[in-house]
């Protein structure tokens, strides 16, 4: 049985994806990389933003796309020592 | 001169010295976790951060009534009653927090949010009712403080080696080990402080022994979230 990703894991991995386009990706393409249902996807992203960790940007014909704030690049850079964290104190 | 009556020469000096030095690790402690938790907002994270707030403060507000006490003002009954329910109500939480936070996944599995902040709030009730009741019924006051913590300490320590001896079978280098022993020498820490109303007439450094016992504890989670928390 494949084992069920940890929150941390889930938001590592869509800004990774993220960052490896560029910083620049479309919805529905984040939906496929992320591997979540629509709804978990949803929420996911509704987070992101609210937590500053992603921004919208619009390019010349209106569409949306997805980028990482300073604030994500600064999560992506601490992910390791947040889990090494998480794993030293048991947490 | 020996050890015993340069103690207790020097004890108002070194006291409030112990105290703030407690006081400022965890603080450094709680404000490096903070800086991970304001990244992650992972749960555990916030409670073992808040765990060493609470310590900090508590020592904090110790050492205010150690220098109080030094300029004469412990014979106040106000301020000594507010102080023994503030201290007290302070110093239950981080035992509380901490080994909350090393059963919180499995506690909150499945809680919605409301619900999980329910469980907090209720250990911050346990603990005023702790350093209430120490006011009503005075002569039992160590016993209503320690009782619950040593109980709860216990609790932690069997989860901490347990998992301790899982990363220990997988063979992880990591800070678990020094966890536990943390958490062995935090039990006996509050095993002496408990005891240490009974032992001090017939030991009269004994405080001494107490204290560089928690100082001791303070400097491994200090030296463990530092070598954790800094990156190479």
């Amino acid at each position: 049985m494949v084992k069920k990703r940890e929150r941390l894991e889930v938001i590592h991995d869509i800004l990774t994806a993220i960052k490896n386009n560029n910083n620049d990706l479309k919805p529905t393409r984040l939906l496929y990389s992320s591997n979540l249902s629509p709804q978990m996807f949803k929420d996911y992203v509704v987070e992101l933003l609210d937590k500053g960790f992603i921004e919208e940007i619009f390019n010349e014909k209106e569409k949306k796309s997805y980028a990482l704030t300073n604030k994500g690049f600064k999560f992506l850079e601490e992910y390791k020592v947040i889990i090494g964290f998480i794993e030293n104190f048991g947490l | 001169m020996d050890l015993t009556q340069l103690y207790l020469q020097y004890q108002p000096l070194f006291i409030p010295i112990y105290l703030l030095l407690v006081s400022m690790l965890s603080l450094v402690i709680s404000l490096k976790v903070k800086k991970l938790y304001d990244l992650s907002l992972h749960r555990g994270i916030k409670l073992f951060g808040l765990a060493f707030l609470f310590f900090s403060i508590a020592f904090f507000v110790q050492f205010i009534f150690s220098i109080l006490m030094y300029f004469g003002y412990e014979n106040n009954l106000t301020i000594r009653l507010t102080g023994m329910i503030f201290f007290n109500y302070l110093i239950s939480l981080p035992g509380f927090y901490i080994v909350y936070s090393l059963v919180r996944k499995e506690v909150e599995e499945n809680c919605t949010k409301t619900v999980s902040n329910l469980k907090v709030a209720s250990l911050h009730i346990i603990a005023l009712i702790i350093a209430i009741a120490g006011l009503f019924f005075p002569t039992l006051s160590n016993h209503l403080l320690f009782i619950p913590q040593l109980l709860v300490l216990a609790y932690g320590l069997l989860i901490s080696y347990q998992n301790y001896q899982a990363t220990r079978q997988e063979r992880k280098n990591n800070f678990l080990q020094m966890y536990f022993i943390a958490m062995v020498l935090w039990f006996t820490g509050y095993l002496f402080n408990y005891l240490q109303g009974f032992v001090t007439p017939y030991l009269l450094i004994f405080p001494l022994y107490v204290q560089l016992l928690t100082l001791g504890i303070f400097i491994i989670f200090f030296y463990g979230v530092i070598k954790v928390t800094s990156h190479n």
